[in-house]
């Protein structure tokens, strides 16, 4: 069975890139477009073996997501990716409190995208 | 893996437009009532440079990043967005859409007030400071094999940020030949240990060719939530040239004074910079020495095998002073015999 990867992201290029890019690789995608929705699709996928979310959301952001993922038996353990900009130094730090496992520095391209995924998901 | 950027621009450029939309009717609505919702706004920014920069819309990028900065510092408070700020922000919302349209009908824009937006942006910024330039210090100087001792002390809550120890331990293995014991002396007992924290710290040695920043690049995400130690114990660079000369043809045919220089230069730019030409000096050695000396390197090498094997019966101290002078004799053995030999 491939792992399925949940990508968090309001820009529907991002997601779509991000998306397309797994697809390719063999992984299962589940798309959100917003904090909100992130949190509704990994309650009721129980299957998620990885999240990636972008941290600049409305609705719900990613921090908040993150939170919230923490919090549920199912997602205690599971690797949580944030996308963030180089100059963010204080988000990665931000991030790590919440409960995120690593950080994919914006612009990315698909080949470190899937290294990155390769780090904290290996096959 | 190629993925073709281009089938994205599409729906890039859709989304660019509506974020401009959204961040003029934003800006309008600031200049109007003097509020707005400023979180909105910045993200509208963010995207479009976010996604301009991914899919390779370097004008865009770099253009809207000097917009995105403004609206940052006005967010977090740090810079009153006054009227005046207001209207520089408008006016690259005009520069921007220009750039947008451009690139939605494939041509190339200049528009002309780009350039005195772009001063004016960064002079409402006076604190912005330069991006820093990092250099890339790319060594040529052949292949340094070093052996590093690594000490890897996660704490205990390490498990709870999604970060499993068994994947970095992993990843340093592909790095090289890794040695490691894990150590067990923090573990609790069974009815007291608490199975969603992690007790187990590792140490060892790591023989590897990869830089230090490769290594400490394995531990990225998890550099706050652990102690870690590099520290190389034993290194030696290995000559370039010396790895390539034994599948390097020599030229045999005659030759003209043209191509033999070009010859005499390859063989020039084969040679490692930190062996010239120079310095080589020869000795003539009889054979049966040489033969000598490989005879003692390999005992060396086999009585270094069996001093690790005995090491499994010493106390966990014991262990890893052995471990470590056994892991410090291997590399210059490895290079003596290599030397040797070539």
């Amino acid at each position: 069975m491939s792992k399925t990867i949940l990508t968090v992201d309001d820009s529907a290029s991002i997601r779509q890139m991000v998306s397309f890019t797994l697809k390719q690789a063999g992984y299962t995608v589940v798309e959100a477009d917003d904090g909100a929705n992130g949190l509704n699709v990994a309650k009721s996928n129980g299957g998620i073996g990885l999240v990636i979310t972008d941290l600049n959301m409305p609705n719900m952001n990613g921090l908040e997501l993150i939170r919230n993922l923490r919090t549920l038996p199912a997602y205690k353990f599971t690797p949580i990716l944030m996308l963030t900009t180089e100059s963010d130094d204080s988000k990665k730090m931000e991030g790590k409190q919440a409960g995120a496992t690593g950080w994919i520095v914006k612009p990315f391209n698909p080949e470190q995208l899937l290294k990155v995924i390769q780090k904290v998901m290996p096959v | 893996m190629s993925v073709d950027m281009t089938q994205f621009h599409q729906t890039y450029l859709e989304e660019a437009v509506e974020n401009l939309a959204e961040l003029e009717s934003g800006l309008l609505e600031l200049e109007k009532a003097g509020e707005a919702d400023l979180n909105a706004i910045f993200r509208a920014a963010h995207s479009i440079k976010g996604g301009a920069a991914t899919f390779g819309f370097e004008d865009i990028a770099s253009f809207t990043h000097g917009v995105e900065t403004v609206l940052d510092k006005g967010r977090d408070a740090s810079l009153p967005l006054t009227a005046d700020v207001t209207a520089t922000l408008l006016r690259a919302v005009d520069v921007l859409s220009d750039l947008v349209m451009a690139a939605r009908e494939g041509r190339k824009a200049q528009p002309a007030d780009r350039a005195p937006c772009e001063q004016a942006l960064s002079a409402i910024c006076t604190a912005s400071v330069a991006a820093p330039v990092v250099a890339e210090a790319e060594s040529a100087e052949g292949i340094e094999q070093k052996v590093v001792d690594v000490l890897f002390k996660p704490h205990a809550n390490l498990p709870q940020t999604g970060s499993d120890p068994l994947n970095i331990l992993r990843e340093l293995r592909s790095l090289g030949d890794l040695s490691l014991t894990a150590k067990i002396e923090s573990v609790p007992p069974l009815n007291e240990l608490d199975a969603e924290s992690l007790f187990l710290w590792w140490q060892g040695t790591l023989e590897t060719e990869h830089p230090m920043d490769d290594i400490y690049d394995v531990f990225l995400f998890v550099q706050d939530e652990a102690e870690i130690a590099l520290n190389i114990i034993a290194s030696m660079t290995l000559p370039v040239a010396d790895t390539q000369r034994a599948d390097t043809p020599l030229v045999a045919e005659p030759m003209d004074n043209r191509r033999a220089e070009g010859a005499e230069r390859r063989m020039a730019d084969r040679r490692a910079p930190d062996r010239p030409a120079q310095d080589t000096s020869f000795i003539r050695v009889a054979t049966d020495k040489v033969d000598h000396l490989i005879n003692l390197i390999g005992e060396l090498v086999t009585t270094n095998a069996m001093v690790s094997q005995h090491a499994g019966g010493v106390d966990a101290d014991g262990h890893a002073m052995l471990h470590g002078s056994v892991a410090e004799m291997k590399l210059p053995i490895k290079c003596t015999l290599s030397f040797a030999v070539t």
